[in-house]
């Protein structure tokens, strides 16, 4: 009995050794790689022209060499995009211009738009140029100080962050909004000695890039993605172009939102409810039982067709809305395109299905037509032009208008008819 | 010797030139000499596949018919032939393949019934319309004997408009019609009100010009609302007064017509030739069109057809009368076939439809069991069964199904 709990302990013990050791191990380029994304929104005209001048020089194979020697000083645990930057840069600098060989990777799938945006962000943190103000006379008050002292020790060996994922949380910490004023009160830790000059340097450059905006670290970025391959093995050859696009207003695209607003778990509850929908479209049979106070069936209806295809999305987007309100997502509101790139991510839509699920959103959210967006104005100025011409020729503009409103292309929205039931 | 055999029965057939109707590329009509093949006999419209007779006669119509038989016989043979070349190579149907010769009977008037084939001479006769007709077994018993599957094309007969039941679209047009007569009293009130102002504004100095401009205008501004208003209250009379009165319809000479009747026979293994329904008519208005190459049935021919054709890219909503039989013809299943046909590609449909058609009965409706049986065909057929279902079935959401 006492030898059994000897090896139990012996063999938690060991797992965990082993887990240790897999976490410090050198990260392979294998975990870099391009598994997901279609052509890179990143390389256009100019871009391919700066490939063009680094494939001159080096070979893909010694491109991947030296972006391997680069990951060896890392592994899983202290993988640190600022660092890798930086050794890159050095690495590289001597066969040709850093960002071409960042772009050379990219296109080569050793590396993904989400590392390139990463790196390339740092790789312009790296670049840029420190102003000097003149001396502040501000004063950083004891909860500041503090702050900076916890997220910034002197002694580097006590923080084990990269740069990028300290920055976020004395951002959030500091609680100031202004960019500028956090950039004052980085120069003024800096004077009072807070901070030292180094610290300095990586940390104002940092707030100068505002790196944290549409930003995901390399280290959370590599976990997250192993966890889900690990859970979800997919396809090596899948890879689609939709989920690489960038989404409106933002700068990073779809799939990089994912991994920046959801931990794994929430990308599977979200991969799950097109996985619901795919089971529901291919669905052959759907009954609906009524049931009496005394638990009898009373009547089973049979869905129609087309009963089933709304029923379906009608479905799909309750399981949305209720996702949102579940405090598990803190509220977030997700989007359909969300759902998409996580069910993507983990394999459960291929490339052949990929667009034509993602263009349902049409149906119950349609994209305005050059029409509807024009229709304000034109019903504005015919209505001023009927004014200016006499009657009875007037007719004619009124013709017009009819004739435009009758055949222009309206957006078609969803809608159940009375003789259906979804 | 089965080679000598098949040369002898080769060689039996013949080919001779005959005035034809066909559909220019433009699709408009013309008339011109094309080659008859398949046939058997050298003095009559007896082919190897297609016999075409006159009325309820068994024997084939000769070559010295008069003109205007000649080209309906001549028109229906050909175009029938190559109907069945389509259903035989393009579609690959067992059955047409080894279908027996037809009898195909041209300016027959009598109604079909199923115990005798011709019904009695003393009921109404039948114009402006084509029919294919179900194989019988006959009453032997009355001398009546079995016959095989027949296409029968009637004459036209120009019918006066109010003789006619028509089911018309104009509910559209009158929608559309309302809509501008609102636009134009709602253009007149603004004009006038506008010069309402402008007088009160002017009133600070008045002029008797301006005054006598005033009400001259808004004379002339009622004068046009008044107008609008008297043709909209009397656009029906006028309606009739200005449309066509008569109406008729020439099914020999339309080469559409001939495809849809051959299509019926295609598929009455399934679809049974014993009632109309939407669905066994759009289905056949689909191969119809799939044969010809347009999208349009019987339109550009004023004259054989006065009736509006079917057009497949007509924009129209699903109402649930279109499962009536009342609306048989209509064509909106067309139009819908012709969507599910542009999302699974031209080279793929003739099989896409042949297939679903084998799937569906006579009695079967559009928003369920056609769906379905759209829906399980694309499984089947479809390259990527779930990208293009989900294509199919927004399509329809879209036409309010």
């Amino acid at each position: 009995m006492l030898a059994m709990k000897y090896l139990i302990c012996l063999l938690i013990f060991s797992m965990k050794l082993l887990a240790q050791g897999q976490m410090n191990s050198p990260l392979p380029a294998e975990r870099f790689y391009n598994d997901r994304e279609g052509s890179s929104p990143f390389i256009q005209k100019k871009e391919r022209s700066l490939i063009a001048e680094w494939e001159d020089k080096v070979s893909i194979d010694q491109t991947k060499e030296i972006f391997q020697h680069a990951l060896s000083r890392y592994n899983p645990s202290n993988i640190c995009a600022y660092n890798l930057m930086t050794d890159l840069m050095a690495l590289s600098s001597q066969y040709g211009k850093p960002k071409s060989f960042l772009l050379a990777l990219r296109k080569n799938d050793v590396i993904d738009d989400i590392v390139l945006a990463t790196l390339l962000k740092n790789f312009h943190v790296l670049n840029s140029k420190i102003t000097f103000k003149y001396e502040l006379t501000m004063k950083l008050g004891e909860e500041e100080q503090k702050v900076f002292k916890e997220y910034f020790p002197s002694n580097p060996k006590l923080n084990t962050r990269c740069i990028d994922e300290s920055y976020k949380v004395w951002k959030a910490k500091m609680n100031i909004s202004d960019r500028s004023v956090r950039a004052d009160s980085i120069q003024v830790a800096y004077q009072e000695n807070i901070i030292n000059y180094q610290v300095f340097q990586k940390l104002y450059r940092t707030n100068l890039a505002n790196i944290d905006k549409d930003y995901v670290t390399l280290r959370d970025y590599l976990s997250k993605k192993q966890e889900l391959r690990d859970q979800k093995p997919i396809l090596p050859s899948e890879r689609t172009t939709l989920i690489a696009q960038k989404v409106k207003g933002k700068n990073s695209s779809y799939r990089s939102q994912l991994y920046q607003r959801y931990d794994v778990v929430q990308i599977m509850f979200l991969a799950d409810i097109i996985n619901k929908l795919q089971e529901h479209l291919a669905s052959t049979k759907m009954i609906l039982q009524i049931y009496n106070k005394d638990e009898t069936l009373l009547r089973s209806i049979e869905l129609e067709e087309m009963e089933r295809f709304r029923f379906a999305l009608k479905f799909l987007r309750k399981e949305m809305l209720e996702l949102s309100n579940n405090a598990y997502f803190f509220g977030q509101s997700i989007s359909y395109m969300d759902l998409i790139s996580a069910a993507f991510e983990v394999g459960l839509i291929s490339t052949k299905d990929i667009d034509e699920v993602a263009k349902l959103e049409t149906l119950w959210n349609p994209r305005k037509t050059l029409y509807e967006k024009a229709a304000v104005w034109i019903r504005l100025a015919g209505s001023v032009g009927t004014l200016l011409i006499p009657p009875p020729y007037g007719f004619a503009v009124a013709l017009g208008l009819v004739a435009i409103e009758s055949s222009a292309k309206k957006s078609q929205k969803i809608v159940s008819p009375d003789y259906s039931l979804f | 010797m089965k080679f000598l055999c098949l040369l002898l029965i080769s060689s039996s057939l013949f080919g001779k030139e005959f005035p034809v109707v066909i559909r220019l590329p433009n699709f408009k009509i013309d008339i011109q000499k094309k080659v008859l093949v398949d046939l058997e006999s050298s003095s009559s419209f007896d082919g190897k596949y297609f016999k075409i007779v006159e009325g309820t006669s068994d024997e084939p119509i000769s070559f010295d018919a008069p003109s205007n038989l000649l080209l309906k016989a001549a028109t229906t043979y050909y175009h029938l032939s190559f109907a069945r070349e389509y259903f035989s190579q393009r579609v690959q149907s067992p059955k047409i393949q080894k279908l027996k010769k037809m009898t195909i009977r041209i300016d027959i008037t009598r109604e079909f019934f199923a115990l005798s084939r011709f019904a009695n001479e003393n009921k109404p006769l039948v114009y402006n319309t084509a029919t294919t007709i179900p194989a019988g077994v006959g009453f032997p018993s009355r001398g009546v004997a079995p016959w095989d599957m027949e296409i029968w094309f009637r004459p036209k007969k120009a019918i006066h408009i109010d003789d006619l039941k028509l089911r018309t679209n104009l509910g559209q047009i009158d929608a559309l019609f309302r809509v501008f007569r609102e636009q134009v009293h709602m253009m007149s009130f603004q004009r006038f009100m506008a010069g309402v102002i402008g007088q009160t504004v002017n009133n600070q100095s008045p002029s008797a010009i301006k005054t006598e401009l005033f009400w001259q205008s808004s004379l002339r501004i009622a004068e046009s609302s008044l107008l609008m208003e008297l043709f909209y209250q009397f656009r029906d009379p006028l309606t009739k007064l200005t449309s066509r009165k008569y109406f008729w319809l020439e099914t020999a000479l339309i080469p559409e017509v001939i495809y849809h009747e051959f299509s019926h026979v295609a598929m009455s293994d399934s679809l049974v030739l014993t009632h109309d329904s939407p669905v066994v008519e759009g289905l056949a208005d689909i191969f119809a069109v799939m044969i010809s190459g347009n999208s349009k049935i019987a339109t550009n021919i004023k004259k054989y057809n006065t009736f509006s054709g079917k057009k497949a890219k007509r924009k129209q909503d699903y109402q649930l009368q279109f499962e009536t039989s009342n609306y048989a013809n209509s064509d909106f299943v067309l139009g819908l076939l012709w969507q599910v046909k542009d999302i699974i590609g031209e080279e793929l449909a003739p099989r896409f439809m042949f297939r679903l058609s084998e799937k569906l009965r006579s009695s079967d409706n559009i928003r369920n069991q056609l769906v379905k049986g759209i829906r399980e065909t694309c499984e089947e057929v479809c390259p990527s069964p779930t990208t293009q279902n989900i294509q199919i079935l927004k399509s329809f959401v879209i036409k309010k199904m």
